[in-house]
C-alpha cells in the first residue's frame, strides 16, 4: 500500500486508529497523534533511557491489552529487551503497533552506501542508533519469538509508507524498493503462522530486487565490453584503411610517372585528403 | 570467522551464547590494527585506555614503551582481570553510556592530561559519541590524540547484503550488536566537521586517518563473486574491502586533513566516474562510426580521382599520339 500524498505521521495515526483501541501504553507518541489516547490508562514516557525503564515505572505483567511504540525502537541501545519487557506487559491477543524505517530503501540506500548514516534521526529528533530493512527486521521478531516461553509475537500486518522525500536516488535506475517506513501491528498469541509466510514473501521479494540490480549491472558491464572492444575495432579498421588508400596513391604515383603525371608523393592520410582537394579544386 | 552479517539477525537474540572475539585466522589483522594505533602512541607517556581491556595492550604500553596506563571499562570482570595484570596505575568500572555513577565522578575528579586516549572497538559503541569526546578533550594537552579504530560501514558485504535487503547485526565484526555508530573514512571526517561548526566552540579538531585492515572475505562473498559478479565487480573497492579504518583525533586550528579526507571520493563517486565513462564510450564511438564513414567515403573519393587521374593521363597520351601521326 502506498500512499506518497500524506505525510508520514498522518499515515501513522490513520494506521493506529484503524485498530480500534481501547486502552494502551503509548511510548512516545508525537504531540500531534495524542488524540489516538483512549483512556486514563495511557502513560507518556520518554524513552530517552529505556534500559530498566519497566522496572522504573513498576507495571505489572499482563497490564495492557494495546502498545503503541512511536519512532523509538531506532533510538534504543537494546530494543529487543524492550519488545520482550512489551510483550510481558501485553495480555494474551494484546497488540503492538509499530514503526520502523528501512534502510534497504532506494530513498536511504545511496546514503548508507557513501557511510552517511550519522544524519539519520528520528521524526523527533533523535538520533538513530539502531537500523533495520523489512526483512532484518522480521527475521529479528523470529528470534525473539525463539526466547519467549509461552506466547508469541505474530505479525498480523505489515503496512509501507513510500517516503515523499524521495528525490533521484543512484539506486532508482536499477532497482525497486520506495518503501521507507513499515507500519506493524504485532498480536500475542500461541502460535504465529503470517509472520514465516511474510518472511518468505519477502525473501523471494528481495531475491528479485537484487537480480534485478545484477541484470542493470550486468547490462552496463557488457555495454561497457562491447563499446570498448568495438572502438578498438573501428578505430583499427580506420587506420588500416587510411594505411591502405595510402599505400595504393603511393603506388599510383609510380605509374603515373610512367604516363608522365607528376603527383607528389604523401607520409600519411591527411596529406592525401590534402592533395585530393587541391585537385578536386583545380578541376572545378 | 564472518565479521560481515549474520546470516540472520541476532540483535542481542543470543544472550546467552558466549563471545566469539577476532582470533586465530583473523591474528594478523589484529595485529596490523594494534600497529597501527599503537605506533603513535609515545614512549613513557600517560595514556587511557578505553575499553576492551581484555586485548593486553596496557600490559604491552606499560611493559615495552614505559607508559603510565590509566584503564576504563564497563564490564567488572576485564576491570579485575586488568588490576591482576598490576600494569595499570588505576583502573575506573565505568559505562561511558551512563555517566552518573559514584566512579565516573571519581574519573572526572582525576587531575591528569593524557598523552593519549587510546578508545579500541570502544568509539563506535558510544551512544553520545560527541558529548564523551568532549569530555575527553577536557583531559588531554595540546599536543595530545585519541586514537580510535572504527568498523567500516561501507564494507562490501553490507552494501551486497543491503541490496537483498538485509541488515543483520552479528556478536563480532562490523554489525557487532554493540556497535551504535558506523562511519565510513569519509563520513567520519564529515561528522567530525559537523562538530567543529556546530558542537565545540573554543576550538577545531582535525583527524588524521592512519590506515585501515582488510576485511577477510567470508561465505557471503564468495558466493556473491559467483552469482553477483556484475554487483561485485561494480561495488568491490579499496575502501569497500576494509574491515575497519584507524584515526588519531587532534585539536588544530585549521583542519586541513579533515578537509582532505571530505574532498577524496568515496566508493559511490568511483562508480558514478565509471558509469560517466560508459557514456563517454558511447559519444566516442558515435565519434569513430562517424569517422568511419567519413574515411570510406574519402578513399572512395580518393579512389575516384585516381581513376580520372589515370583516364585523363591516357586522353593526354592518345591525343600526343594523334598528333604525332
Amino acid at each position: 500500500m502506498h500512499k506518497t500524498n500524506q505525510n508520514l505521521k498522518d499515515f501513522w495515526k490513520e494506521e493506529v486508529l484503524k485498530n480500534n483501541i481501547k486502552d494502551a501504553l503509548i511510548v512516545d507518541v508525537p504531540q500531534d497523534i495524542t488524540d489516538v489516547r483512549p483512556s486514563d490508562y495511557a502513560q507518556f514516557i520518554d524513552t530517552s533511557d529505556w534500559d530498566n525503564i519497566i522496572s522504573k515505572f513498576n507495571f505489572s505483567k499482563d497490564s495492557f491489552e494495546n502498545i503503541i511504540i512511536s519512532d523509538t525502537i531506532h533510538t534504543l541501545i537494546d530494543p529487543t529487551l524492550f519488545i520482550i519487557d512489551c510483550v510481558n506487559l501485553l495480555r494474551s491477543g494484546g497488540n503492538i503497533s509499530l514503526l520502523f524505517q528501512d534502510i534497504s530503501s532506494n530513498n536511504l540506500l545511496e546514503g548508507v552506501v557513501r557511510g552517511d548514516m550519522f544524519y539519520q534521526s528520528s521524526f523527533n529528533g533523535r538520533k538513530y542508533i539502531r537500523f533495520f530493512t523489512k526483512l532484518s527486521f522480521l527475521e529479528w521478531i523470529k528470534k525473539i519469538n525463539d526466547s519467549l516461553r509461552s506466547s508469541k509475537l505474530e505479525v498480523v500486518s505489515v503496512n509501507s509508507y513510500q517516503s515523499t522525500l524521495s528525490s533521484g536516488s543512484f539506486f532508482d535506475a536499477c532497482s525497486f524498493g520506495d518503501d521507507e517506513y513499515y507500519f506493524v501491528h504485532l498480536k500475542k498469541q500461541d502460535f504465529c503462522r503470517n509472520l514465516y509466510s511474510l518472511i518468505s514473501d519477502q525473501l523471494t521479494l528481495n531475491e528479485d530486487r537484487i537480480n534485478c540490480m545484477e541484470d542493470h549491472f550486468s547490462e552496463l558491464i557488457a555495454k561497457e565490453q562491447s563499446l570498448k572492444a568495438n572502438i578498438l575495432a573501428i578505430s583499427k579498421n580506420n587506420e588500416s584503411m587510411k594505411e591502405k588508400i595510402v599505400e595504393l596513391y603511393n603506388s599510383s604515383v609510380i605509374s603515373f610517372e610512367r604516363l608522365n603525371v607528376h603527383l607528389p608523393s604523401v607520409n600519411n592520410f591527411d596529406e592525401l585528403k590534402e592533395v585530393v582537394k587541391k585537385f578536386q579544386e583545380e578541376q572545378k | 570467522m564472518n565479521l560481515g552479517n549474520a546470516k540472520t539477525n541476532l540483535l542481542f537474540c543470543e544472550r546467552d551464547r558466549k563471545k566469539k572475539y577476532a582470533v586465530s585466522d583473523q591474528i594478523a589483522e589484529k595485529d596490523l590494527f594494534y600497529k597501527l594505533l599503537l605506533d603513535q602512541v609515545r614512549n613513557e607517556s600517560a595514556v587511557l585506555e578505553v575499553g576492551s581491556l581484555d586485548s593486553g595492550l596496557g600490559r604491552y604500553l606499560s611493559s615495552k614503551k614505559g607508559c603510565k596506563v590509566y584503564g576504563i571499562d564497563a564490564r567488572e570482570e576485564y576491570i579485575e582481570k586488568a588490576r591482576e595484570s598490576n600494569s595499570y596505575e588505576d583502573l575506573f568500572a565505568v559505562d561511558l553510556n551512563r555517566r552518573d555513577s559514584a566512579v565516573w565522578q571519581d574519573f572526572e575528579k582525576l587531575d591528569i592530561k593524557f598523552d593519549h586516549i587510546l578508545m579500541t572497538d570502544s568509539f563506535c559503541q558510544l551512544k553520545q559519541p560527541e558529548e564523551v569526546l568532549r569530555f575527553f578533550l577536557d583531559k588531554m594537552g595540546s599536543e595530545s590524540n585519541i586514537l580510535l579504530n572504527l568498523p567500516n560501514i561501507t564494507n562490501l558485504d553490507v552494501i551486497i547484503n543491503l541490496f537483498y535487503g538485509k541488515f543483520n547485526y552479528n556478536k563480532y565484526g562490523i554489525l557487532n550488536e554493540n556497535n551504535l555508530n558506523f562511519y565510513s573514512r569519509r563520513s567520519f571526517a564529515k561528522w567530525i566537521q559537523h562538530l567543529n561548526s556546530e558542537f565545540f566552540e573554543d576550538f577545531n579538531l582535525d583527524i588524521y586517518w592512519l590506515g585501515f585492515t582488510r576485511f577477510p572475505e567470508n561465505e557471503f562473498l564468495s558466493l556473491c563473486k559467483e552469482k553477483y559478479k556484475a554487483l561485485y565487480n561494480f561495488f568491490s573497492t579499496e575502501e569497500s574491502l576494509s574491515l575497519q579504518n584507524c584515526f588519531s583525533i587532534y585539536k588544530k586550528e585549521n583542519p586541513v586533513n579533515l578537509k582532505r579526507i571530505i574532498e577524496s571520493p568515496d566508493s559511490l563517486d568511483l562508480i558514478n566516474e565509471r558509469l560517466q565513462k560508459i557514456n563517454v564510450y558511447e559519444s566516442l564511438m558515435d565519434n569513430l562510426a562517424g569517422e568511419n564513414k567519413e574515411v570510406e567515403k574519402l578513399c572512395l573519393d580518393i579512389s575516384d580521382f585516381l581513376d580520372q587521374l589515370a583516364l585523363r593521363a591516357k586522353k593526354e597520351m592518345k591525343g600526343d599520339e594523334y598528333a604525332q601521326d
